[in-house]
């Protein structure tokens, strides 16, 4: 058991890996899908509603063997890290381009066209007026969604990706500890969304001082 | 063009609708350089529209605005051929124009020195150590020197509106427009604000004022615009038009007005004569 330490440690380090580019990558296309979905042409905003109503309806599993097995019949074959990774992605830039576009929408029109009649520009109202307010709303509906998808990198192990779940598996074929493994398993997760939460909430805190101040 | 001659505002034939709704059918005057004039009007006869146009926020449908001899929005390339102007002219004529807006609208994430320092800096690139100076001098103007570094939150109504004509004048603008900026304030509050604005009208600020403040109104303005379902229906010294009034119209909204309001005015107006209705 003890000697299979290392190899847990690997996968929680990949668990760690997988989060942080899933996150990123996540992000780079809600980012995308909110400039879709705010632009003033129709046929524009239309494919990213569409997406994100097929997304909404199809469970995470589904989505990673679609990308995995599916699309190899068309020819187009990825490795699992990258499926993993791609898979992360679409599942969860919808649900948090929903997110960034409600912070954004929440910010008053009022302070807009104030910032419109002190002669500022379209990007500065969003840099200096908007986007300071919408972070600190968005914050803490977004913990909660990279917190699932830290969760979600587990469901890469069916894939075999070298993540904490799939070494565990590997630990278990070998050990027959399930019980301590998976305790063990379960509590490293606990750690990685605990300090994520913890990160998130104080970088709120600090954002939305000016509430309080 | 010499401006002892060129009024601040010019507005031509102004019209806007809002699809098959006609909020401004066609209004037309000017406001001198230095000139306080306040637009009364119930609430619907295109007031707040009327000033939305003269700044640019909302496009004209029809109509021409002149700020200082210069038409607002558009450029003539030729003796009646016009083109757009390019977002950047546009942004360059706003900054010309201040308004206060009726709704507490300062940005919250900025102190009260903050929310009027970021024109300078980032409009007309001041540096921050001479925004702040401007700020401090500006919030000294309107009483709030000591509020300075307080966020909006912990400001009174009275106080935020008084940070937002603040703002509004730290961009040394040719015009401010005051829209309806008591009106969402707690009536204890509403003293504080429009001394200031008498203050700013006794500099000789060139104001635009949409008030139901007909005290503020009376003393205040050099003119009175009264609007009325989209169009000036008359346009007087404010004592001709509060005491003498020339439409059924307009003596009606004022009855109104003073029999809700007496306890505001001085014992020189007539007495209610709506209620005895």
């Amino acid at each position: 058991m003890l000697r299979s330490l290392p190899l847990l440690a690997a996968g929680l380090r990949w668990t760690v890996v997988v989060a942080i580019l899933g996150m990123a990558l996540a992000l780079a296309l809600s980012v995308v899908l909110v400039a879709m979905r705010r632009s003033a042409h129709r046929f524009v905003r239309a494919p990213a509603r569409i997406y994100t109503e097929i997304i909404l309806g199809v469970p995470i599993l589904v989505l990673l063997f679609i990308v995995f097995f599916v699309l190899p019949e068309a020819g187009i074959v990825i490795d699992p890290l990258p499926a993993g990774l791609i898979t992360l992605m679409l599942y969860y830039s919808p649900y948090l381009a929903e997110v960034i576009r409600g912070a954004l929408n929440a910010v008053p029109a009022g302070q807009i066209e104030a910032a419109r009649t002190v002669g500022m520009s379209r990007f500065r109202i969003a840099q200096r007026i908007v986007a300071p307010q919408a972070v600190g709303l968005m914050l803490p509906p977004m913990t909660g969604l990279f917190i699932g998808l830290t969760k979600d990198t587990a469901i890469l192990s069916v894939i075999s990706v070298a993540e904490l779940t799939f070494q565990a598996k590997q630990v278990i074929s070998r050990t027959y500890a399930p019980f301590e493994v998976y305790v063990l398993v379960a509590a490293g997760y606990w750690v990685l969304t605990f300090v994520l939460e913890t990160a998130l909430r104080r970088a709120e805190t600090s954002v939305t001082r000016y509430r309080r101040a | 063009m010499n401006s002892e001659f060129t009024p601040a505002v010019e507005v031509q034939d102004l019209r806007k609708s809002f699809g098959d709704l006609a909020v401004l059918r066609g209004v037309s005057f000017t406001v001198a350089a230095g000139e306080v004039v306040c637009v009364l009007g119930a609430s619907g006869s295109g007031k707040s529209t009327l000033l939305r146009c003269v700044n640019g926020l909302t496009p004209a449908t029809g109509g021409d605005v002149r700020i200082g001899g210069e038409l607002l929005g558009q450029r003539e390339t030729a003796p009646g051929r016009r083109e757009p102007l390019p977002e950047a002219e546009r942004r360059r004529q706003r900054r010309r124009i201040g308004m206060v807006f009726q709704l507490l609208n300062l940005w919250p994430h900025r102190t009260a020195a903050g929310n009027v320092m970021e024109g300078p800096m980032i409009v007309l690139g001041m540096t921050r150590k001479d925004a702040r100076e401007r700020a401090e001098r500006l919030l000294a103007q309107v009483g709030l020197l000591d509020k300075a570094d307080v966020y909006p939150a912990r400001l009174s109504g009275g106080q935020q509106q008084r940070v937002a004509i603040a703002r509004a004048l730290a961009m040394e603008p040719e015009i401010i427009l005051f829209d309806e900026p008591t009106s969402s304030l707690d009536p204890e509050l509403v003293g504080e604000v429009l001394n200031v604005m008498q203050d700013l009208a006794r500099r000789s600020t060139t104001m635009i004022v949409v008030t139901h403040e007909i005290g503020f109104a009376a003393e205040a303005a050099d003119r009175i615009i009264f609007l009325d379902e989209g169009r000036v229906l008359e346009e007087a010294p404010p004592l001709q038009f509060l005491h003498n009034p020339r439409h059924e119209r307009s003596r009606r909204f004022l009855e109104q007005f003073l029999s809700r309001s007496s306890a505001f005015l001085s014992s020189s107006t007539p007495p209610p004569a709506g209620e005895s209705r």
